[in-house]
């Protein structure tokens, strides 16, 4: 032991660990962003980004020769799902002529998100094994905020859990320290999505706090409930796969597949800002309204 | 006061070499352990790519080089992930350094001794990615964790670390290959 306090080099090097240990933890709590730190993510981003892109085009190939059968009937899969929605828009679009008619009619008010959106790319995934957290190549600088939702055409990836000068890090919906207000939209059934180290490995997510009795099933489709949430309402998070029932609790937990494909994931969507507020009817379309008009007078008709 | 600065801080040609060769080398092991979906099989968990490094590289090399690269390797590995708990610049201290003190004394330089390294490295990360997860998720069930986590990263850090203590191994062999200047002119 006194040969290493007796040792220069050993104290000087410890006491430098020292510091930058405890100097970056201290600040974590605080909650103050690490200077050094920031500063380092942002000299490092053209770097990540190249090792991403790198790490995205070996995956591609590791994919392609690994994969193929997977992909071929997924792709089957796929044709025959698409033929299905094709039939659902064309009844969803009568109901939604229907839907403005009658709206329009007893003088409803509209209510609608409004978001204003920033685009980004995926520079580098969380080097830790507990965490599912990207790296994205927007920052303060572009007016990223802690608490950010991220969202990809799909559906939601996560939210923002840390902002650097010109990058931000992105904790996903399959974390298990998230936890957000969840409904199923076709029946309402709702529920607290939160994430598990078991079903993080694959993927996947839980539902918890459904009633014993809800009207809930495989295949429903999940979104955000909007409520005391960070996340606006509607958003897609995923379709249910399994339910468990637990006889203790008489509670229902669900299994649920997140819509966004947080594997090889790419270019994202910040929603930097929304609110929900009533639509004008200056706003309506006024070639909607001549066609339901058009419409109501040939069913009077 | 002043020799001892000079001996610490005059960048001569093989510091220089040793900078360029090994950071190098690091920065690559951090760049595949954070961007690369190494871990997908396996619990999407990561291996301990740099630690194993600094490990190899204190073993081979020497205590010092170990330490250096072990404070540089775990400071560019918190700020790269953001963690709240910023303990690897101090644990890559240790492992550099320890690394470095028991070979030779302890054990012999080889690649098979160094195994007692490699597997006291994957303990260690183990051991921090536990009170990691502990902080960030306490409301996490440690079972659920040891199982799903702990373990695949343990197995995972004992695989990829076999091919990077070789290729840290060879790096260095390289690195004492290369003539210096002054061998030049004598």
């Amino acid at each position: 032991m006194n040969r290493f306090l007796k040792n220069k080099f050993f104290l000087i090097t410890l006491a430098v660990a020292l510091t930058l240990s405890l100097s970056a933890t201290i600040l974590a709590v605080m909650g103050v962003n690490d200077p050094v730190r920031n500063l380092f993510g942002t000299i490092t981003l053209p770097v990540r980004w190249c090792a991403s892109k790198i790490a995205e085009g070996i995956d591609g190939y590791r994919v392609y020769f690994n994969k193929i059968d997977e992909l071929v009937e997924q792709n089957k899969a796929l044709r025959d799902e698409n033929a299905e929605l094709r039939e659902q828009l064309a009844e969803s679009e009568l109901a939604a002529r229907q839907d403005d008619y009658l709206r329009e009619y007893l003088d409803l008010p509209w209510l609608v998100n409004d978001w204003s959106l920033t685009d980004a790319t995926v520079i580098g995934r969380e080097a830790s094994s507990y965490r599912t957290t990207y790296t994205l190549n927007r920052g303060s600088l572009h007016g990223i905020k802690k608490g950010m939702p991220v969202v990809t055409a799909q559906g939601v990836v996560g939210s923002v859990a840390e902002v650097g000068l010109s990058y931000c890090r992105v904790v996903s919906i399959i974390e298990t320290a998230s936890s957000v207000g969840v409904y199923a939209k076709r029946s309402g059934a709702s529920g607290l999505l939160v994430g598990d180290m078991k079903l993080r490995a694959d993927g996947m997510c839980l539902i918890t706090y459904i009633e014993a009795d809800a009207d809930i099933k495989v295949g429903d489709l999940i979104v955000t409930a909007g409520t005391g949430s960070i996340y606006p309402a509607e958003l897609t998070v995923g379709t249910v796969v399994e339910l468990i029932p637990d006889d203790v609790s008489r509670m229902l937990t669900a299994t649920v597949r997140p819509a966004a494909e947080l594997e090889g994931l790419g270019e994202v969507m910040i929603i930097t800002d929304y609110q929900i507020k009533p639509y004008s009817y200056d706003d309506i379309d006024p070639s909607l309204g001549e066609d339901t008009d058009a419409e109501h007078s040939e069913v009077t008709e | 006061m002043r020799k001892n600065i000079r001996h610490y801080f005059t960048p001569t040609a093989s510091l220089m070499r040793k900078i360029a060769i090994f950071g190098g080398w690091l920065l690559l092991l951090l760049l595949i352990q954070s961007t690369a979906d190494i871990g997908a099989g396996l619990g999407r968990t990561v291996p301990a790519l740099l630690l194993t490094a600094v490990s190899a590289l204190g073993f081979f090399d020497s205590e010092k080089v170990g330490a250096v690269a072990g404070i540089a390797a775990g400071w560019a590995l918190d700020a790269y992930s953001g963690s709240t708990v910023a303990l690897l610049p101090l644990v890559g201290f240790c492992i550099g350094y320890f690394s470095g003190i028991v070979a030779g004394r302890l054990l012999p330089r080889g690649i098979l001794p160094w195994g007692v390294c490699l597997g006291a490295v994957s303990v260690i990360n183990m051991l921090c990615t536990a009170i990691g997860a502990a902080v960030t998720m306490p409301a996490l069930r440690p079972l659920a964790l040891i199982w799903h986590t702990l373990l695949p990263e343990l197995v995972l850090t004992l695989l990829w670390g076999i091919p990077t203590g070789l290729v840290t191994r060879l790096l260095v062999r390289i690195e004492r290959k290369i003539p210096t200047h002054r061998n030049n002119n004598e």
